[in-house]
């Protein structure tokens, strides 16, 4: 999870994927290797390890880059802004699910490009036969095979990719991801033309029912029980492929999260059902749909996104502290167990202009020496902390700093300390299964 | 969008002067809550138990937020109606306890207000979202925070919410814009904006529950409450099933559901519907009769350029999908507007007076016609108010020094179709309906109106028809006909009745018995009846 969550963030570019066309500025091209493949995600609360098929990024040889394991959601693909071309390479390295295909493929719905449908004997091109079916949207690719598509006719935006190959299955497995293409640089950057942003966030909700993975799993789905996904009752509901406590795990903003600041909340629902993400304490203005932006922005705390919907929209917090984010169509357990799913925090890692030292509500950050004291309030404690850090002045984006383990305090003041990092004006945040949080500390500025 | 919206809004505030003048006023429903006192209401609740009934005869255990230490259970709690401006306080204690066996202290619960900012909690227990009171019946949590935007808000338990909601902890909080005076037309108002002004206003608090789950909780079996296997049987709106949601508030057989949804207006009266989803799911609520102008959603008015364009961006529609967790604002206005006949069952030079919210668009000839002529214009920008083509309506056209076509035995009826291109041109089919054709000087009038047209059937003998509770046995306003015996009624003034109801045809039935759930009948009475 935790490599997971940063290398989320990372950009292409810095992977060293990223091919430019090597003369005539205006024709360039962004380029993506992924490879599909299963995985499991272990649930909360002891709860069981579910078979799932996600995405790994990787090199043109579709050899993991490193660091990268195969995650759920996918990647996140970003496009650099300006280029024209998007392809994205496509390795299938998924395991035989019995009578069930594990042919795959890949599709950005709101983006158009040359699709050629697969029908369920396999064929493609004209359909000869009334018993022919659609299996998948665009070509296909058998297990150890690749295939490359290519988008020509890019625009700004939030899209969702996915699995155009039977994708009642396939996607519900884990086949989803983000790609985003900003219309500026920056900074600030721009998602749409003349809708600037300082920060983002990447809010992907879906949800496992995890009878049919597990069918999937063994071989048996399209056997009774399992005969279809008619029955889909899911029970783990995700944000960004995790359920809370386990949102918490990894930060959901890029870099820190200043008050005051324009933060770009990039709405997506891969998953079977609508939900309503309701935010306390704030309103967003919602300025585009689908990757389209809207004319008109609208202020609202809530949004009806349907399976299949991307929303961009725009909060500055101007106070501190956690702002809850939940689905109000109560998809809020994990399993029957309360306080789960859906649910996160939009949480500011200190006040602009200055270092309250405090995070959150529960957990305090204070300098001593050459130390760094993170002292945590009565609460139940993770095993461990993950630090992320980040410099006050640049605000450059997260970078995992250290991994505390802090003894059960029996007063619930005790805390962990790590070394102070040499550039003494640092922003931190902190994750763990029942916690996140951030802070700065060092001199006031 | 806009033409709709400027089209309703002019007329109808010319409507509103002219009733002024002929009807009393002072009679413009409200919507029942606690109010407090002004600029720094406090309202104790105090999360109780109890039972509530449904039409299909069955009792639920449920949770509410009850008014203080008297107040009984009740679902929904309170509906707050505080100002603008003012600091809210509410003081939140629990009392739940799970009867069993064994009995077992109910878990924590909280409150929380989706559109209202800075929120401040203390006392009690941290929770996942919020301060949280343990149901030892005394913790006291405090949560403060100024309304500082008028509208229609929400709020409801942040804990466990899947349990919580479901069992009932949830209500309406509603913000007067400042300035509001509900005596005065003009500052009856959901928002700052006058474009929000309103002679009537309802709640539609839409909610679901799954009769299955609740005897679970009561008899301590919370093992087995599973919220992914929710499927409702139930549909209420502000607490209760039809037919229920049309009883009188406060009625003694309903000790638990103090709000009834039975609304009702007159002709060209502006009715705020002030919608709420408080549930698990989206409700299409279907509002017959007419479309509604939403003017907002989640406490904020669509509006161009907040705060100063007004709600410009205000969509009429029939269905208001109302998803849970937000707010919607609504304004339905109801007059005979193309019904076919007119609904006074008066003909053309009366008698009967005129009613003046016959006019569904009214303006003047530019140029002078003879009795051939088959083609008319009106001043540059009316014709707008016109049904657009390729429509064809009905218009009469009479002499200028008369107040209505009434007055004139000149008048004229034609049938008209604004041109394509210019919506100021009219084509127009002459002496329709009897009349004769007249030479017309410019200034003479052309109005859109059923005003005078009769009925177009011939009605069936009333053996051949079924008639509900609320027929009136005539299809004209404030008129009465015969009725078999038992049936009718309901509708002692003879107006007409709408079903405001869920879309989803499921919803309206309550545990499969049609008709319930999540249904009232809007009722529009004749000018002159009283509404309480």
């Amino acid at each position: 999870m935790t490599m997971q969550g940063m290398t989320r963030w990372l950009k292409p570019a810095a992977l060293g994927v990223l091919l430019w066309a090597s003369l005539a500025g205006p024709a360039r091209a962004a380029d993506f290797y992924l490879k599909a493949a299963a995985m499991t995600k272990t649930m909360p609360n002891a709860g069981p390890a579910i078979t799932m098929w996600g995405y790994v990024l990787c090199d043109a040889t579709f050899t993991p880059l490193a660091g990268q394991v195969v995650q759920v959601p996918g990647p996140r693909l970003v496009v650099p802004p300006g280029d024209t071309t998007l392809n994205i390479h496509l390795l299938d390295g998924l395991p035989s699910a019995g009578s069930e295909t594990s042919n795959t493929s890949l599709v950005i719905p709101e983006l158009p490009a040359t699709m050629v449908p697969t029908w369920t004997d396999g064929t493609t091109g004209p359909r000869t036969s009334t018993t022919q079916r659609v299996r998948s949207f665009t070509q296909e690719v058998a297990p150890g095979g690749s295939v490359t598509y290519t988008w020509t006719s890019l625009r700004p935006g939030t899209f969702l990719y996915e699995s155009g190959t039977h994708p009642s299955v396939q996607v519900q497995m884990g086949l989803y991801g983000c790609v985003t293409i900003d219309a500026a640089a920056g900074p600030p950057a721009q998602a749409y033309p003349g809708v600037s942003y300082d920060n983002e966030a990447v809010l992907v909700f879906s949800e496992v029912d995890p009878a049919i993975h597990a069918a999937v799993a063994a071989g048996t789905y399209g056997t009774a029980p399992y005969t279809s996904t008619i029955n889909y009752t899911p029970k783990y509901f995700f944000i960004n492929g995790a359920p809370y406590p386990d949102t918490l795990a990894a930060p959901i903003f890029t870099k820190p999260f200043v008050l005051g600041q324009r933060i770009l909340l990039r709405f997506l629902n891969p998953g079977e059902e609508t939900h309503v993400p309701v935010l306390q304490d704030l309103y967003m203005t919602v300025v585009a749909q689908d990757g389209y932006p809207l004319p008109f922005p609208r202020t609202e705390y809530s949004l009806i996104l349907e399976a299949g919907k991307t929303f961009d929209a725009i909060v500055t917090p101007t106070t501190s502290g956690l702002h809850g984010l939940f689905d109000r169509r109560l998809r809020l357990t994990n399993n029957m167990a309360s306080n789960g799913g859906m649910l996160t925090y939009l949480t500011d890692n200190g006040a602009a202009g200055g270092c309250p030292g405090t995070v959150g509500s529960t957990l305090k950050l204070s300098k001593s020496g050459g130390q760094i004291l993170f002292t945590w309030g009565n609460i139940a404690l993770a095993s461990s902390y993950i630090v992320y850090q980040s410099n006050v002045a640049s605000l450059a984006p997260f970078t995992q700093q250290d991994t505390l383990n802090p003894t059960a305090p029996a007063d619930g003041t005790t805390g962990a300390t790590m070394p102070m990092p040499p550039d003494n004006l640092v922003f931190f945040l902190i994750a763990g299964d029942n916690l996140a949080g951030g802070g700065c500390v060092g001199p006031q500025r | 969008m806009n033409r709709e919206r400027k089209r309703m809004w002019t007329k109808e505030a010319a409507t509103l002067a002219v009733l002024l003048l002929g009807i009393a006023v002072g009679s413009h429903a409200t919507i029942l809550g606690l109010t407090g006192t002004s600029p720094n209401p406090t309202f104790n609740f105090i999360a109780k138990q109890g039972y509530i009934s449904t039409p299909d005869g069955n009792s639920i255990y449920c949770w509410g937020y009850a008014n203080g230490a008297t107040g009984a259970f009740q679902l929904p709690g309170p509906t707050l109606i505080v100002n603008e401006g003012d600091t809210v306080t509410i003081t939140l204690q629990n009392q739940i306890s799970i009867p069993g066996p064994p009995a077992v202290p109910g878990p924590a619960v909280s409150m929380i207000f989706p559109g209202q900012q800075n929120v401040s909690a203390s006392g009690g227990t941290a929770g996942v979202l919020t301060q949280e009171a343990p149901s030892d019946g005394t913790t006291t949590v405090t949560y403060t925070f100024v309304a500082a935007h008028p509208g229609t808000y929400t709020y409801f338990s942040g804990t466990r919410m899947e349990l919580e909601v479901e069992m009932g902890l949830y209500g309406a909080l509603i913000v007067r814009p400042a300035g509001f005076d509900p005596n005065v037309a003009a500052n009856r108002r959901a928002y700052d904006d006058p474009a929000s002004q309103y002679d009537h206003e309802y709640l539609y608090l839409l909610s679901d529950l799954d009769p299955t789950l609740h005897p679970l909780v009561e008899q301590n079996k919370l093992d087995q409450y599973d919220n992914t296997t929710f499927f409702a049987n139930n549909w209420l709106v502000t607490g209760r099933c039809f037919p229920d949601t049309m009883a009188d508030p406060n009625v003694g057989y309903l000790p638990s559901q103090p709000y009834n949804t039975a609304p009702l207006t007159h002709p060209g009266e502006k009715v705020l519907l002030r919608f709420i989803g408080a549930g698990h799911d989206l409700h299409p609520l279907h509002h017959h009769g007419n479309n509604a102008l939403m003017i907002a959603k989640d406490g904020r008015l669509l509006e161009s350029a907040p705060g100063v364009s007004g709600p410009d961006l205000a969509v009429s529609d029939f269905t208001e999908t109302v998803a849970p967790g937000e707010t919607i604002d609504a304004i339905w206005v109801w007059y005979g507007y193309h019904l076919g006949w007119d609904e006074y069952g008066h003909t053309l030079g009366g008698p009967g007076p005129f009613q003046p919210n016959e006019i569904y668009a009214q303006s003047t000839l530019a140029s002078s016609i003879g009795v051939a002529d088959t083609t008319i214009s009106v001043p540059a920008g009316t014709g707008h108010a016109f049904l657009p083509p390729p429509r064809t309506f009905r218009a009469i056209i009479w002499g200028a020094g008369y107040a209505n076509p009434d007055l004139d035995p000149n008048r004229e009826v034609v049938t008209a179709t604004r041109s394509l291109t210019n919506p100021d041109t009219f084509t127009i089919t002459r002496a329709q309906e009897g009349t004769a054709a007249q030479a017309w000087s410019v200034g003479s009038i052309i109005a859109d109106t059923d005003h005078g047209l009769p009925l177009p059937v011939t009605m069936p003998s009333i053996q051949n028809l079924e008639f509900g509770q609320y027929a009136s046995g005539s299809p004209f306003l404030g008129q009465s006909g015969a009725l078999p015996p038992l049936q009718g009624g309901f509708n002692p003034y003879n107006g007409y009745y709408y079903m405001f109801h869920s879309h989803n045809e499921k919803e309206i039935v309550n545990n499969n018995v049609f008709p319930g759930g999540m249904l009232t009948m809007m009722g529009v009475l004749p000018y002159g009846a009283p509404i309480p």
